[in-house]
């Protein structure tokens, strides 16, 4: 079951941990967290489901520790405002950039964006992982993307984006 | 949960959205295939939104780039879960006699637990298995406890259990005094169903030389599975099956009610996630939980293939946790081979 789910596991860990040290730490949390935690799965809800809820609860509560700690050694990377562009793909490859752009976006946000995105959850089973209503997801997703790409640049102009649509 | 701050650093409005932010609610849900009929034509009909959402794929990509853990890292950290638990559980770990564990184990409250679960299944199963007028009931008690061929029958989605559950209502009444004393009567749960290959007895095990079992104490249960006898079609096992359940239930002695464990942690995931999806290939050696009153196991025989059935005893906290009635007082599988099917929670 572990070697089956790790890889989406470390996946989210990796984007909610915003580097990749942190992430192993993270992940082996998880994975310490969801093996002990077998006796309670209950068999209700997918197994995925449950291990993502375990494993976002662990990654995120070792991140919290961490941020509690004092790290003297790792400078803030402080994100410089991007020109709007007109392609977000060039921009993207440096995955650094999404990592500093994750790590602006609050918590609340970039949990449901990770666990679509990247655990393939839906709207519903985010909900039941987060334990919010699916229709917070829906919108914390929005503007969890929404945030994501104006860090990344790729905000167009406002006027520009109005709809014709009321 | 509390109302995060913006993600842009501005307050977020409780209500309403922007239309702006509606926009790209709108266009988020497109990309996730959450919308309906008509927002989708929306979306398709608005090159303004079309763009949006080509910027919302461009993120979702981003987010997927470069994510593979270091080589060697999966093994690593599979590794280290695994024996953080075994080290946590390793020094509990033994294989004991059941009829010592017994003496030393059970609680109090357990033992008049057990005593008021028996009585009251004995009001509720003699009647049912002595009288004439008994028949239909226990027909339907069957229905619930067998109403599906476990082969090729996965555990049904969460909708199809709830009507398993549901069904069990149907099955018997216990009258209000015996429910209330029988409610507190329960103690633990858990699932777990060996089923060696060529039907050996299932509750005997022989601790692995690794030690990979698990959690506290293996326990040998003489007499189980009890032989609840051969069975030409699922008919007549849902009948002959459920008689002989309800009677083994309704034996005042209790020989073999304990707890049961002994599985890797490994084993005792399969099992819980074949509850709903039963795997093709892994076979189900254990029953897990350690202080999972395995209730009642049976063996018994339909159409040449051997199966189980195993009862357990269910708690409060286990009622909440997969919110099945209140009044469940044991959950109910079926094991034929590599399958296990959850068939309710119901009283018997």
């Amino acid at each position: 079951l572990l070697r089956c789910h790790h890889d989406r596991i470390y996946a989210v860990c990796r984007r909610l941990a915003g580097n990749e040290a942190d992430a192993l730490d993270a992940c082996q949390e998880a994975l310490i967290a969801i093996v002990r935690g077998l006796d309670r799965f209950d068999g209700r809800a997918a197994f995925s489901t449950w291990a993502y809820r375990v494993a976002t609860n662990a990654c995120l509560d070792e991140l919290r520790r961490r941020k509690r700690r004092p790290d003297p050694g790792l400078p803030e990377v402080e994100e410089s405002p991007r020109e709007p562009g007109p392609s977000l793909d060039g921009q993207v490859a440096d995955h650094l950039d999404i990592d500093a752009a994750l790590r602006h976006l609050p918590e609340e946000f970039r949990a449901p964006v990770v666990l679509r995105d990247l655990g393939g959850l839906d709207y519903a089973q985010i909900a039941e992982v987060l334990d919010i209503a699916p229709g917070t997801v829906r919108s914390r997703i929005s503007r969890g993307r929404a945030a994501l790409a104006a860090r990344l640049g790729n905000q167009a102009p406002a006027a520009e984006r109005t709809t014709e649509s009321p | 949960m509390t109302t995060p701050p913006d993600p842009r650093g501005t307050p977020l409005p409780d209500d309403p959205m922007s239309s702006e932010e509606e926009s790209d609610a709108l266009v988020s849900a497109y990309l996730d295939g959450e919308v309906t009929a008509a927002e989708r034509a929306r979306v398709e009909a608005d090159p303004v939104l079309l763009a949006r959402l080509e910027q919302f794929r461009s993120v979702r990509s981003a987010l997927a780039d470069d994510i593979a853990a270091p080589a060697g890292a999966p093994d690593r950290l599979v590794t280290g879960a695994l024996e953080s638990y075994q080290t946590r559980t390793a020094e509990a770990a033994t294989v004991t006699d059941l009829q010592t564990a017994r003496g030393r184990r059970r609680p109090p409250i357990w033992v008049a637990g057990v005593a008021a679960a028996v009585a009251v299944l004995a009001l509720i199963a003699v009647p049912l298995w002595m009288g004439d007028s008994g028949e239909d009931q226990f027909q339907d008690v069957g229905s619930a406890l067998i109403s599906s061929d476990a082969e090729g029958s996965p555990e049904p989605e969460r909708g199809d259990a709830d009507d398993a559950a549901d069904f069990s209502e149907d099955a018997s009444d216990p009258p209000a005094a015996a429910e209330e004393a029988a409610a507190r009567s329960s103690e633990g749960l858990l699932v777990l169903v060996p089923l060696d290959g060529d039907g050996a007895d299932a509750n005997t095990h022989d601790a692995p030389a690794d030690g990979a079992w698990a959690d506290g104490e293996m326990y040998r249960a003489e007499g189980w599975p009890v032989e609840l006898g051969r069975f030409p079609d699922r008919e007549s096992a849902q009948r002959g099956v459920t008689a002989g359940v309800v009677r083994a239930l309704a034996q005042p002695a209790g020989t073999d009610v304990g707890p049961i464990s002994g599985a890797s942690p490994l084993e005792a995931g399969s099992v819980h996630d074949c509850l709903r999806r039963p795997p093709t290939g892994a076979e189900h050696t254990g029953i897990a939980e350690p202080e999972a009153p395995v209730r009642f196991v049976g063996a018994f025989e339909q159409d040449g293939d051997r199966r189980l059935v195993v009862v357990m005893d269910l708690d409060d906290l286990a009622r909440r946790a997969a919110d099945m009635p209140a009044d469940a007082r044991h959950r109910v599988l079926e094991v034929h081979q590599v399958s296990c099917t959850l068939l309710g929670e119901q009283f018997l």
